[in-house]
């Protein structure tokens, strides 16, 4: 046994538990009788094609209310009907890519009005369900952007230079749409470089100094904030995000550089979670090899971020610090509970 | 007519008769007397007046004589806070004649009143048993609160400890706190500014009061006091924050940039008290007349409502009711 070998045992101790990259989703046959659009839409998750949570979500519910508001089924059964079709959509969906705890507690709720709903609803079923839909994606999303950077734009000063991690669609439309003169200074990362999407699209606007995580503690002293986006943020007040960030904020705070999250409160989860590993995503080992290369790879889709270097969250109800994440939770359900 | 100095004229009535340092007492009573009087017959032009009497007043704070430009951030969160309990006891308020409707809110006010002059007590019962026997305190600048608190504790509950007071240039406020303490028995000792790292060594806690506390459990307190507090964390020793509840601000500094406009430059004040003044007045300066304590460098916080650490103090925050941001627990009324 030699040295390697116990290297590669060692690694896979660590990540063992967690769900294996299924190599051959191509091939395998979709359900019978899915909607052509479910399985397009589990394809371009797989394929990174789609990639962000907020683009995913919307990516989600928008197909979900089209094939709802498709159902050509009896209205008698519509009930029972269209709670098997959601959870078929959602098994198929997860082989694809796991969906993500906003859009996971979303559906919960959807298949939990439906159980509510009248027996003699009949087909006005689908307009309620499209209805709810609609208003998730209006409300938590797209307002809820809207009020977040309206938020945001008070805290970007003339002359800053502030740091930003990936690409994140909030903070993106946010540096857009400032008016100030400020320098951003956008860190990216293997293997998606998807600081670069960010970049291109900012470059016409905004001075840019692109460059990789390698580089951020040279940049660190000159940066006056830290902008980041979330995949969701848990109880514990700790942030999930892509993986990199927990080293940007560990920097950050080192360099008592404060980090704003730029989060809608949909991504708020109950979850709590102490490291990046007992609960995480991987994503295909290939992408981070060269063709041919036989070494084990492991491809994390996130990391955590310990609340204790996060200064700042911004969401639509305001400006919180990150421990008040489970009594905004509270308050949401309570408020969602008396509507 | 609305006379919007009403309240502010009778505060430097009152600041004048009272003994220094007890101005949230003042500020409500300031503002009871305009309610008392108040000759409007609706609800809205009730309310109107209020709203008038306590801006003008929180904006003018500053020209009081014998009101430091510090003491008055807190009674602005003071002031606005007010007018958000005002409002909300209002709308809560079903009479329609305006006298009933005046009687009840005064009565509402009064309660308010007794709440934050019984704070005091409230605050000592949080914080004494932190008080032990033989421990050394170390006191920066001079908070009413923590003078109150050393001198209740030495006397009324025969406490024996000893405290090294920090001068707190430039007002020096750390001598009449010295002072203070000496002439009840309490062995003080005072201490220049720049030996805080040295002081802390023998110190077992450090005892502060606040100006504000801010929403994310940290505080902006006299200049000098984020120093100590950075001094302790390094010396592992705690750094305890008394100060009542009504001190708490709907504000989120991130760096000491993000100070209030009104304790970030002292501008005209004489900023150096020494022999040698006359060589300095022309000299470019930087002049903060308070500084911001982030919330990792708080231990605790001791308040009338308990003792937080400065995380759960946002717990408490949520407890405010919808839009008007007063904390519901401060709004019910005492037993």
């Amino acid at each position: 046994i030699n040295a390697e070998y116990m290297g590669t045992i060692k690694m896979s101790n660590l990540i063992s538990h967690l769900e294996k990259f299924e190599v051959n989703f191509q091939n395998k046959d979709a359900p019978k009788g899915m909607h052509p659009d479910i399985i397009c839409l589990g394809h371009k998750l797989r394929n990174n094609q789609i990639t962000g949570t907020n683009a995913r979500c919307f990516a989600i519910l928008i197909t979900l209310r089209k094939i709802i508001e498709e159902y050509r089924g009896s209205p008698e059964t519509i009930n029972k009907n269209i709670s098997v079709l959601l959870d078929e959509v959602r098994a198929y969906l997860r082989t694809a890519r796991k969906l993500g705890s906003g859009v996971e507690s979303y559906l919960d709720n959807l298949k939990l009005s439906i159980f509510n709903s009248n027996r003699d609803i009949g087909l006005g079923l689908t307009k309620k369900l499209s209805d709810d839909i609609g208003d998730f994606i209006d409300q938590k999303i797209r307002k809820a952007d809207d009020l977040i950077i309206k938020n945001g734009l008070e805290l970007i000063n003339d002359d800053d230079v502030i740091l930003t991690f990936g690409r994140s669609y909030v903070v993106e439309r946010l540096l857009r749409e400032c008016k100030k003169k400020f320098h951003l200074i956008i860190v990216d990362n293997p293997p998606y470089y998807e600081g670069r999407q960010m970049a291109l699209r900012l470059a016409r606007q905004i001075p840019i100094t692109y460059t990789c995580i390698s580089g951020v503690a040279y940049f660190m002293r000159k940066v006056q904030k830290v902008f980041l986006g979330a995949s969701s943020m848990l109880s514990n007040g700790a942030l999930i995000s892509r993986v990199g960030t927990a080293m940007i904020s560990c920097i950050a705070h080192m360099y008592r550089k404060p980090v704003l999250v730029f989060c809608e409160t949909y991504k708020f989860s109950e979850k709590t979670q102490l490291d990046s590993l007992s609960e995480n995503e991987l994503a295909d080992p290939q992408a981070l090899l060269e063709p041919g290369d036989k070494t084990t790879a492991i491809n994390l889709r996130y990391d955590l971020t310990p609340r204790n270097y996060i200064n700042m969250v911004i969401t639509e109800t305001g400006l919180i610090p990150p421990t008040s994440i489970p009594v905004m939770l509270r308050e949401l359900t309570r408020i969602q509970g008396t509507n | 007519m609305l006379d919007s100095k009403k309240a502010y004229n009778h505060f430097v009535l009152l600041v004048k008769e009272r003994p220094p340092g007890d101005f949230a007492l003042t500020l409500i009573d300031s503002l009871l007397h305009v309610l008392k009087e108040t000759q409007e017959t609706t609800r809205q032009g009730l309310l109107h007046e209020m709203k008038d009497n306590t801006n003008y007043l929180t904006e003018n704070l500053i020209n009081v004589e014998g009101l430091t430009r510090k003491s008055s951030l807190a009674l602005h969160t003071l002031g606005r806070f007010f007018h958000h309990y005002i409002t909300s006891k209002l709308s809560g308020l079903s009479d329609t004649s305006l006298e009933v409707i005046r009687s009840k809110l005064v009565a509402r006010v009064e309660d308010l009143r007794e709440f934050v002059m019984s704070s005091r007590g409230k605050v000592l019962s949080s914080a004494l048993e932190f008080i032990k026997d033989g421990i050394t305190i170390f006191v920066h600048g001079n908070s009413p609160l923590v003078e109150f608190l050393l001198v209740e504790a030495a006397v009324k509950h025969n406490k024996k400890f000893s405290v090294i007071v920090s001068e707190a240039r430039p007002d020096c406020e750390g001598y009449a706190l010295t002072k203070s303490l000496l002439a009840v028995g309490i062995a003080a000792r005072l201490v220049v500014d720049a030996a805080v790292a040295y002081a802390l060594e023998e110190a077992d806690i450090v005892l502060v009061g606040a100006e504000t506390v801010v929403e994310t459990g940290g505080i902006i307190n006299g200049i000098g006091t984020y120093t100590c507090a950075l001094c302790a964390k390094m010396l592992k020793k705690p750094f305890y924050v008394v100060c009542e509840s009504f001190k708490f601000a709907r504000m989120y500094p991130l760096t000491q940039k993000d100070l209030p406009e009104i304790v970030k430059d002292r501008k005209t004040l004489p900023l150096f008290r020494s022999r040698e003044t006359d060589d300095v007045t022309n000299l470019p300066v930087l002049s903060p007349l308070c500084d911001y304590t982030p919330p990792d460098l708080v231990t605790l916080l001791f308040t009338d409502m308990g003792i937080f650490t400065p995380v759960s103090y946002t717990h408490l925050r949520a407890h405010e009711t919808g839009r008007n941001l007063v904390c519901r627990l401060l709004l019910e009324k005492k037993k």
